[in-house]
């Protein structure tokens, strides 16, 4: 994901930059984020990463200052990280318009990938609640009279089925969609 | 330090002894100055960008048995006085700061 964010940001840099300096950036990136050992510090790399790549892509166009915002002295990875924050908002605030249209396009792409991980994640990875998950199997019913395949079951079929076939060790149904019953 | 930044004078210290690559410089500056005080990735190219353009460094012949993605940096004449004078300038600077007791535990 990170580097997808870094790839992304750097997909707004000027075009002589991204010929000159961009796969370089991206190979120098994927180096340093492979050598993160420490969950901890990787996820303060990877926000610095983010922040670092925003700062660079609002810097190339409107050339803000000074490149080099941090203090002397020795500093724990967390304050760095908190420098760099600091330093962020405080560029991006300088360029409103700007860091407006990069977050957005962000917010988009990291809210499409969300979307597609917890499709795919809920049709090729995650288990399916049930003990022996591969031995369920979906019925349906044919009516080859009128020339209809995979009907749905209805309620009276399905208690039957449940009763009086022995292939099946229990028989359930599920409705695709969600009912609300109110009493009156 | 008047004039030039301190990750400015990170770059051009590593690069003082030889050519140098992106992840090469980052690699130094954490061992010389801990891996929070390096620069994002992306703060590391914007200074490299700037730094080729100010003439103080220029770039180097890829090595054919590197990551064809892989650019070197090397000083530029340049790019070796801006570092002389600003390392002669530190060195003054901390000889000072030595006399007046304020470097602890350091180095003497």
């Amino acid at each position: 994901m990170t580097k997808w964010l870094v790839e992304t940001l750097l997909g707004f840099a000027p075009i002589e930059f991204r010929r000159s300096h961009g796969e370089e950036l991206l190979a120098v990136h994927d180096e340093r984020a492979a050598a993160q050992r420490n969950p901890l510090t990787g996820v303060l790399f990877a926000l610095r990463e983010v922040l670092g790549a925003l700062v660079l892509i609002v810097r190339l166009h409107v050339g803000l200052g000074d490149d080099n915002h941090r203090e002397g002295g020795e500093a724990t990875m967390f304050e760095t990280t908190t420098q760099d924050v600091r330093f962020a908002i405080r560029t991006l605030a300088r360029s409103p318009g700007f860091t407006w249209v990069a977050v957005t396009v962000l917010a988009r792409g990291i809210g499409a990938n969300t979307a597609i991980f917890s499709a795919v994640n809920a049709f090729f990875f995650r288990p399916l609640p049930f003990a022996d998950a591969d031995r369920l199997v979906m019925l349906y019913e044919t009516n080859p009279e009128f020339g209809w395949d995979d009907v749905t079951a209805a309620p009276a079929n399905m208690f039957d089925l449940q009763e009086q076939v022995e292939a099946f060790e229990d028989v359930s149904a599920y409705s695709e969609f969600a009912n609300e019953y109110t009493a009156f | 330090m008047a004039g030039i930044t301190p990750l400015t004078y990170q770059i051009l210290l590593a690069l003082a002894d030889g050519d140098g690559h992106g992840y090469g410089i980052i690699k130094e500056i954490e061992q010389r100055s801990g891996s929070a005080s390096a620069p994002s990735t992306g703060a590391l190219y914007l200074a490299l960008q700037r730094m080729e353009g100010e003439g103080l460094i220029e770039e180097a012949p890829r090595r054919p048995e590197d990551d064809a993605r892989r650019r070197y940096y090397r000083l530029s004449a340049k790019g070796r006085q801006r570092a002389e004078q600003e390392s002669t300038h530190l060195a003054v600077l901390v000889a000072a700061a030595r006399d007046k007791k304020l470097i602890v535990g350091g180095a003497s």
